[in-house]
């Protein structure tokens, strides 16, 4: 029997075309397709508003978008950024292998050491540095963790076997790991840009989402429990490049009986507490929740007065079991943040679970309640309970 | 940008083809992936492999195609297609037969890592999809294609 390989080498052959079309005409009757999918694209967005969403533009291709950092030196090496020198005979790294995450991706700073044109790669991103030049490149397409190389040489047809191993380390927590999404991605072009903020312009149209990946890179990817948005661009004019559909889980509540307000947005309370702490597992979060009871009228006072004090405020925390209970959260978990997360005036508000995690690292977290939604055993919904 | 074009047109289409399991459909993603070609060709042409950003592309503009066409939505560009498809051999009707018994996304790990050459990690990178996906579609594709190509050839 042939083997497969050669089966479909023969079925290749035999589907080969035989003729070019003449790549002129090509673009001619392209563009011309185009034009009409940019009428039915404004008629969309004109008829559903900011549904351009759902028609987005410009493709990323999918490969390593290595960006040029920004007012990159042409001297000396970022604090956390891999350092690969390119020398005649591959790449060395003179710092190590190790390099830290950074809120907009990984960073490299390259130095050609040789006098001939080299050519660099990370990952399928590849670029050109000349001779005794530096470059500082940063890319979101390398997740921490994942197996990740990088390489130079002068001749790119060896560029591939002077492939070095790198290591990136999130030890911040910086990276939000990225929904797997296996549905399909649509891609559209002529979508303008957009003014704002990526997750600001999302939820617009989405009732929840979220910054992962990268949270401050460029594409900025937004996830909103039912689609993952590539957002390309920088500063406050983005586009949304492609939009790939992914599966949600549906909201399956958990009655607990926890004694606290009802939330303002949040479909349940499962869990009310204060956060001990919050761990990077494998694939997602996981947080130790202290339960609190928040009593109110005449519960409140009865409580208050066995513990020797008074009420306040209409309010008073119970705090009689010291058990700390352990969720998973959802990379896609809805965060609803109030006065003490975004210092603003008191009011339930849209906000990422990125900021949220940043929030409970700090020491006025030690006394903010959280209610949690619990969906399945993850938590699929945070708000911050507002104390007056 | 037109050298590449010309230099690789054919083997690309060829190689999507199998995927598609129809040159037509494959012509046309290709053209389209060149076209984007244009926007991008200041930096894909720095790339190691330009064609394998343009085949990249194609197989995405391949998968988006065939949802649409479930959908009912079909693209109705067609730009001259190449003439007829000779007809298969016996080994291209067992091929093609058994490819078109296998999901799409199945059939374009099988096509890249057994017709490209790509070992399991440039696939996965080239599909945006992890190792393990990428795994997984190879032995269930392989272990779709074993028995049929079996049955097929002991059918001849």
């Amino acid at each position: 029997m042939p083997e497969l390989s050669e089966l479909l080498s023969s079925e290749a052959e035999r589907l080969r075309p035989d003729r070019i079309p003449a790549f002129d005409d090509i673009l001619r009757l392209r563009r011309r397709h185009r034009t009409v999918g940019v009428v039915s694209a404004l008629a969309s967005v004109a008829a559903i508003g900011t549904a351009a969403l759902v028609v987005p533009a410009l493709l990323s291709g999918g490969n390593t978008e290595l960006q040029q950092v920004p007012g990159s030196p042409t001297q000396g090496v970022a604090p956390d950024a891999l350092q690969v020198d390119c020398t005649s005979t591959g790449p060395v790294l003179p710092n190590g292998p190790r390099v830290t995450a950074q809120r907009d991706g990984v960073h490299y700073a390259f130095r050609n050491a040789t006098a001939a044109s080299m050519h660099i790669g990370i990952a399928l991103g590849g670029q050109t540095l000349d001779p005794n030049a530096t470059r500082d490149l940063a890319t979101t397409r390398v997740a921490p963790g994942e197996a990740s190389t990088v390489s130079c040489s002068a001749d790119i047809e060896t560029l591939k076997s002077h492939q070095l191993p790198v290591v990136v380390e999130d030890p911040s927590h910086v990276y939000v790991p990225v929904p797997k999404c296996t549905g399909t991605t649509t891609i559209r072009d002529f979508i303008s840009p957009m003014q704002g903020d990526p997750l600001e312009l999302t939820l617009r149209d989405y009732p929840r989402a979220d910054v992962v990946g990268y949270p401050q890179g460029s594409p900025r990817q937004i996830f909103t429990g039912a689609v993952l948005i590539d957002w390309e661009g920088g500063g406050t004019s983005w586009t949304p490049s492609q939009v790939t559909d992914c599966t949600s889980a549906s909201p399956h509540v958990v009655a607990s009986g926890i004694k606290a307000p009802p939330p303002t947005e949040l479909t349940h309370t499962d869990e009310f507490g204060v956060v001990k702490a919050v761990r990077r597992t494998g694939d997602g979060l996981e947080v130790d929740v202290d339960r609190v009871d928040m009593l109110g009228g005449a519960e409140a006072a009865a409580a208050a007065a066995a513990a020797g004090t008074v009420v306040s405020n209409d309010y008073f925390l119970r705090n009689d079991n010291q058990t700390v209970r352990t969720y998973n959260v959802s990379s896609a978990a809805v965060v609803w943040g109030n006065i003490a997360m975004l210092h603003k005036e008191p009011g339930a508000q849209r906000t990422t679970l990125a900021r949220w995690q940043d929030f409970v690292g700090t020491s006025a977290a030690m006394d903010t309640l959280f209610h949690f939604e619990i969906s399945d055993g993850l938590v699929v919904g945070i708000e911050e309970q507002y104390r007056p | 940008m037109r050298a590449l074009y010309e230099g690789t047109y054919a083997r690309l289409v060829s190689v999507v083809a199998v995927a598609a399991g129809n040159r037509g459909d494959a012509e046309e993603v290709v053209q389209e992936a060149f076209v984007r070609l244009l926007r991008h060709w200041a930096t894909v042409s720095r790339y190691d492999d330009p064609e394998a950003w343009v085949r990249q592309v194609a197989f995405r503009l391949l998968s988006n195609r065939t949802r649409k066409s479930r959908n009912g939505v079909r693209a109705v560009l067609r730009l001259g297609r190449s003439h007829d498809v000779e007809g298969p051999s016996a080994d291209g009707v067992d091929i093609a037969q058994a490819m078109k018994a296998l999901p799409l996304a199945q059939r374009q790990v099988i096509v890249l890592h057994h017709l490209v050459g790509l070992d399991v990690a440039d696939v996965a990178a080239a599909l945006g999809i992890p190792v393990g996906t990428v795994k997984s579609r190879l032995s269930r594709g392989r272990s779709t294609l074993a028995p049929l190509l079996t049955e097929a050839q002991a059918h001849a």
